[in-house]
Formats: C-alpha cells, sequence, structure tokens
C-alpha cells in the first residue's frame, strides 16, 4: 500500500453520532501518523472503522481506489492490527499466538518451516525470545503489548494500526516500540510480485504527544468526532491548537539535539 | 526523523542469530512432540478404560473367557465359547462403546460451547439442551406423546426422538436469537441458563403428573444410562459425528483465533459471528443426538475441556483431539465404576460423573494458579 486516504467517514453506534464526516488527506508508505486527540474524541473507533469493526459510511482509499465489498478481504489481510485492550485471552503459548497470526484464517492444520522461523524471527526482534513457551496468561502488561505488536508484524502488513501500544509500556520500552515501527514503515516490503518496493504506513493512536513529535511525520487531531487539524509535524503541533483541544497550556521546548518537546504548564 | 536501520525485512542474518533462530524452532517442534505423545498416551487411556469396561460386569467372567468371547477364539476344534461372545459382543459391547462416543460427544460439545461463548461454564447443561431434552423423554414417557407417532420409525425412537426434537429445537432457538438480537456471548449464555429453568420447572411439572411406574423410567432416563444402548444408536450416533466433527475441525485455526483475541479475528476478516452460529448448531446436533440415546449425562461437557485446557493449551489443533479423547476416557472410567461400585448393582452413569467429577474438578481448578477466562 503506497496510498492510503479516507474520504468522509462517518459512524454511528446505538444511535450516537461517534464519527462524523472525517476525511483524512493521502497519506503515503514510509509516514507514521499520529491519532491524537482528547478522550472520547473517536480516535480507537476511527481506526477500528478502518479495521472494518464497525459498519461505517464513506469511503477508504488505497492507491486512489475506493475499497469495495470485493476488496474489503484482501484490504484486511493486509493490515496489522494492535487493539488498545489485550488481556491473557486463551490459553496460548507465545510461540502459538505468533503463529496464529499467520495461519488464522487457514483451514490447513500444518504449520510450515517457514511460518516458524518467520516465528522465531519475530520474536528475536523484539526481544521476547525468552518468552516463547510461557502461556500469555503468565505475562505481565507490557508482555502482552509486545506480543501483540508481534503478531501484528509478523504477517509484513502493509498497513499498521496501532491502537495506543504504548499504553502499558515503560518509558525504555515505549521508545523501543516506536523505533521499532519507525523502523518497520522505513524499510520496503518485500513484495516479490511487485517490481517497486513499497514501504508500509502506519497508524499510531497515542495519548503522549511528546512520542507523537519523536516518531510520527504527520498528525491527525481528532476532536468530539470530527477531524480538527492534519498535517506535518512539528509545524502543526502548536500550543494553540493543543490548548484549544485539550485545554491545557503548553511551551514547544527544544532540546540539546534541537528536537521539539512540550512541557505541559497548566491546565485551563 | 534519525533512526538506526536494522536489517527488518532482508534475510541476511548472522550466524548467531541463525543459531538463535534454530533453537527457537526447535523448541517449538519439541513442544508438538510432547504433545503428539501426550495424545498417543490419552489415546492409550481410552482403551484400557474401554478393555476394562468391557470386563466388568454382573456375569462375572474369568479373565481367559472374557477373551475368547471378545476375540472369538476357538476353545475346541471348530467350536467358540458361544456364551462368552454373547455377553461380550451383544450385551457389553454396545454400552462400552456408547460410553466412549458419548463422552467424546459431550465433551467437545462443551469445549466447544466454552470456546464460542467466550464462558468457562458452558456446557450442554447450562444452556439449556439437557433439560429440554428431559423435558422433551419426559412428555414421551408421561403423556406419551411424541413426535415419533407421526413418524414410520421404530418404536425403540419413541422417547429418544422426542428428547431429540426438543434439545436441538432449544438449541436453534438460543442460537438464533443470538443472531437475530445480535447478542454477545454473555448474553447468550444467560439465556440458555434462563432455558434450562423454564425446562426444569415444566419437567417437574410433567413429573408431579406421573404415575410411580412412569416416574421410575422417567429418574432412570434423566439420570443417565448407557444401559439401552443397541448397534443402532450407535451407528446413527456415528453418523452425527461424522457430519459434524470434520466441520468443527476445519475451523480449528478460526476457533483459535476468535477465543484468543475476537476483534483481532474479525479485522484479519474472520466472521466470528457466522462460526459462532455454525459451531452452536453443530454442537447441538451433537448434544441433543447424545442426550436422546443416554440420557442426561452432566459434567463430562463441563471438566473433559477443562482438563484438556490444562494439559494442551487451547490452540484448537491440540485441544480438540485432546478433549475428544479425555471426553472418552473419563465416560468410560464412569461406566465401569458405575457397575463395580457394588458389584451386581448398576448406578446410573450421570450421578457417577457427577460425584466423582466433582471432586476431582474442585481440586483442579483450586491448584491451578493461571487464569485465562479475564
Amino acid at each position: 500500500m503506497s496510498r492510503l486516504s479516507v474520504n468522509d467517514l462517518s459512524l454511528t453506534l446505538q444511535g450516537k453520532r461517534i464519527l462524523n464526516s472525517v476525511t483524512m488527506p493521502e497519506v503515503s508508505g514510509g509516514e507514521i501518523i499520529a491519532v491524537i486527540g482528547p478522550n472520547g474524541a473517536g480516535k480507537s473507533s476511527f481506526v477500528k472503522c478502518l479495521c472494518n469493526l464497525y459498519k461505517h459510511t464513506g469511503k477508504i482509499c488505497v492507491d486512489r481506489t475506493p475499497i469495495t465489498a470485493a476488496s474489503k478481504k484482501s484490504f484486511a489481510k493486509n493490515i496489522g492490527y494492535v487493539p488498545q485492550t489485550i488481556g491473557a485471552g486463551s490459553h496460548l503459548q507465545v510461540s502459538e499466538m505468533l503463529v496464529l497470526a499467520l495461519k488464522a484464517d487457514s483451514l490447513a492444520w500444518g504449520v510450515k518451516q517457514s511460518d516458524l522461523l518467520k516465528m522465531a524471527e519475530m520474536l528475536d526482534r523484539l526481544h521476547i525470545s525468552h518468552l516463547q513457551n510461557k502461556y500469555c496468561s503468565e505475562l505481565s502488561g507490557g508482555q502482552l503489548q509486545m506480543v501483540s505488536l508481534a503478531q501484528a508484524l509478523i504477517t509484513n502488513p502493509s498497513l499498521l494500526i496501532l491502537d495506543e501500544p504504548t499504553s502499558a509500556l515503560d518509558l525504555s520500552n515505549q521508545l523501543q516500540t516506536l523505533a521499532l515501527v519507525r523502523d518497520y514503515v522505513d524499510t520496503p516490503l518485500p513484495l516479490p510480485e511487485s517490481h517497486t518496493p513499497k514501504k508500509p504506513i502506519a497508524l499510531v493512536v497515542v495519548h503522549d504527544l511528546n512520542l507523537a513529535l519523536r516518531f510520527a511525520d504527520k498528525v491527525m487531531l481528532l476532536s468530539d468526532g470530527e477531524l480538527a487539524s492534519f498535517g506535518a509535524l512539528p509545524d502543526t503541533l502548536t500550543p494553540a491548537l493543543i490548548q484549544a483541544h485539550f485545554n491545557v497550556e503548553t511551551e514547544l521546548l527544544y532540546g540539546s539535539d534541537n528536537r521539539p518537546s512540550l512541557a505541559v504548564l497548566r491546565a485551563i | 526523523m534519525t533512526h538506526s536501520h536494522s536489517p527488518t525485512h532482508t534475510s541476511s542474518i548472522d550466524s548467531q542469530q541463525q543459531a538463535w533462530l534454530t533453537t527457537s524452532v526447535a523448541e517449538y517442534h519439541q513442544q508438538s512432540k510432547r504433545r503428539l505423545l501426550l495424545l498417543a498416551a490419552l489415546t492409550v487411556l481410552v482403551v484400557i478404560a474401554f478393555l476394562s469396561d468391557l470386563y466388568i460386569g454382573s456375569q462375572g467372567l474369568s479373565y481367559e473367557t472374557f477373551l475368547q468371547g471378545l476375540l472369538h477364539s476357538e476353545v475346541a476344534p471348530g467350536e467358540i465359547n458361544r456364551r462368552a461372545v454373547v455377553i461380550v459382543w451383544d450385551i457389553r459391547m454396545p454400552s462400552a462403546i456408547m460410553a466412549v462416543l458419548i463422552g467424546m460427544v459431550l465433551a467437545v460439545s462443551g469445549a466447544q460451547m466454552q470456546t464460542v461463548l467466550k464462558n468457562p461454564l458452558a456446557d450442554p447443561f447450562t444452556l439449556g439442551l439437557s433439560s429440554a431434552a428431559g423435558f422433551g423423554a419426559a412428555l414421551a414417557i408421561v403423556l406419551n406423546k411424541s413426535f415419533a407417532s407421526y413418524l414410520p420409525i421404530p418404536e425403540a425412537f419413541f422417547i429418544p426422538l422426542n428428547a431429540f426434537v426438543f434439545s436441538l429445537m432449544t438449541a436453534l432457538l438460543v442460537s438464533f436469537a443470538g443472531i437475530v438480537k445480535r447478542l454477545t456471548p454473555a448474553t447468550v449464555t444467560l439465556l440458555g441458563i434462563a432455558t434450562m429453568f423454564g425446562f426444569n420447572a415444566l419437567l417437574t411439572l410433567v413429573e408431579y403428573l406421573a404415575s410411580a411406574d412412569q416416574l421410575q423410567e422417567l429418574l432412570f432416563w434423566i439420570m443417565g444410562s448407557l444401559a439401552k444402548a443397541s448397534w443402532l444408536d450407535i451407528k446413527i450416533l456415528l453418523v452425527f459425528m461424522a457430519i459434524s466433527l470434520p466441520l468443527i475441525f476445519i475451523n480449528a485455526w478460526k476457533l483459535t483465533a476468535i477465543r484468543a483475541n475476537e476483534e483481532l479475528a474479525r479485522a484479519r476478516g474472520i466472521s466470528a459471528e457466522r462460526i459462532r452460529v455454525q459451531v452452536l448448531i453443530l454442537v447441538s446436533l451433537l448434544t441433543a443426538a447424545a442426550v436422546s440415546f443416554a440420557g442426561t449425562i452432566g459434567f463430562v461437557g463441563l471438566v473433559a475441556p477443562h482438563i484438556a485446557r490444562m494439559l494442551v493449551g487451547e490452540e484448537q489443533r491440540w485441544f480438540l483431539p485432546a478433549t475428544l479423547l479425555i471426553g472418552g476416557a473419563v465416560m468410560s472410567f464412569t461406566s465401569l465404576i458405575s457397575k463395580a461400585l457394588v458389584p451386581g448393582v448398576l448406578f446410573p452413569v450421570g450421578v457417577i460423573t457427577a460425584l466423582i467429577g466433582i471432586p476431582f474438578f474442585l481440586s483442579l481448578i483450586l491448584s491451578s494458579k493461571r487464569n485465562h477466562w479475564s
């Protein structure tokens, strides 16, 4: 997927308007888009609509072609999704969770050697090889989040959707996780059938605006179910915009590496 | 943005890493091998249970006579021990086979109800299927009314058919209410529990109207029994299994995915609702067939899946066969105990499953620290 855009997306759940005609301008492969907004703004709902978890109106376009009922399934296959609530779920080991991610919609019982190699590589890449034989119910929240990310990455998705992937992680793991996402979207996907290597796109719902500033290329600010702002970082995320939607006074500071970060001064 | 560039998608990995990967893959294979061995051990257990069940009976046979009967072996040239053959093959064999099959069917039904409804308490009992079957049987026994009267089928099916129809109708009703009203798994379970209480009340009403003889027969049916099993019953049950089990087995990965995280499964394009309904209908067919032949035998459907889960986890490729085997073994041993407890007296198996199953089950769940239903 080299280009993705969303047009006029609306969602109503149980008579309540959750998203109102949200449009996301075209984003390209190699970009991380931070989806931000106050609580209840519709961030999670928006990414869930992309994952086809809710019945919504509006158009999602991949490479300028709208997704139809027929192309829905192949679009779903290209998505790597890390949901907000993970939970221990069922009685499965970490290795089984990863193999499951590769086999989920398969009817054949067998697991190929290549699938197992992918599993091993992914465990190694996320530094969770030591968890391979642990049952998910034995893992901490942060470890579960890493497993969930591994499940999403293992299929080499061209659209990575992460719903608050760092909520259960400590500072170092937050940075590592987003660096991993950064690295993932910067590397072209190994697609044998296409001649021009395509880079993946990542949509990341985050609460921490500093993480957005540090890792994302563009920001999408949702407020009250509507698109409040969309644009490149760091320029789009001005203290005035933040004050208008988050009700806090902030100041942009520049560190020794000349990168901006936000200092929250007070709530209004 | 600055960032380190590690070989994310490339396959060029250094030798140390390669060694790591090989270890990891080998560990997975090792795990699979262990589980395969466990399944083999469970199969042996089923065979032992089955043979012991066959060996024990009111007509005490010596070990030698038992083998003569089982193997049709010649006691003298051209002569076989006809009495032993009749006892082993005609009297004991049908109920011994039935024990294994009923155990398997109830266990796999319970397992899949727990899987698709995401509820550790779901089983044929708690979803009202057994109570519905009980009520259907009661109508046939006490009021002499059965769907079988309208069909050209043998007299022997007068009670089972009624039980089957009531059980299946209940299952379909609960499933379809779930679809039409778009109910969550928890609500479907509650609906099943409400149905169970409803049918239990109706059953009590019919019992109130019954004569002493009818009550005795009904009680025997409700408590579960394998004594009346015939070869025809076995064939019918096998047909049900041959239709339902492959359709459940083929969805092994999807079921694993739905149970692991339904949202994730749906995002992958798996239609969780469709699979849920499909599996509920299949296990309803299985349960209805099982209870209509053997009466309401509780607990196997609840206990066997939990034991299987503790032994092999919940990847359905292991979980399904393990559940089947454990169900078969548990039921077979229960049948054996029901005969051996007091020689000459046949206790209802349904009572034995509960009496033996409950302490065993409690010790299992209380000793397990893992909670995977949150």
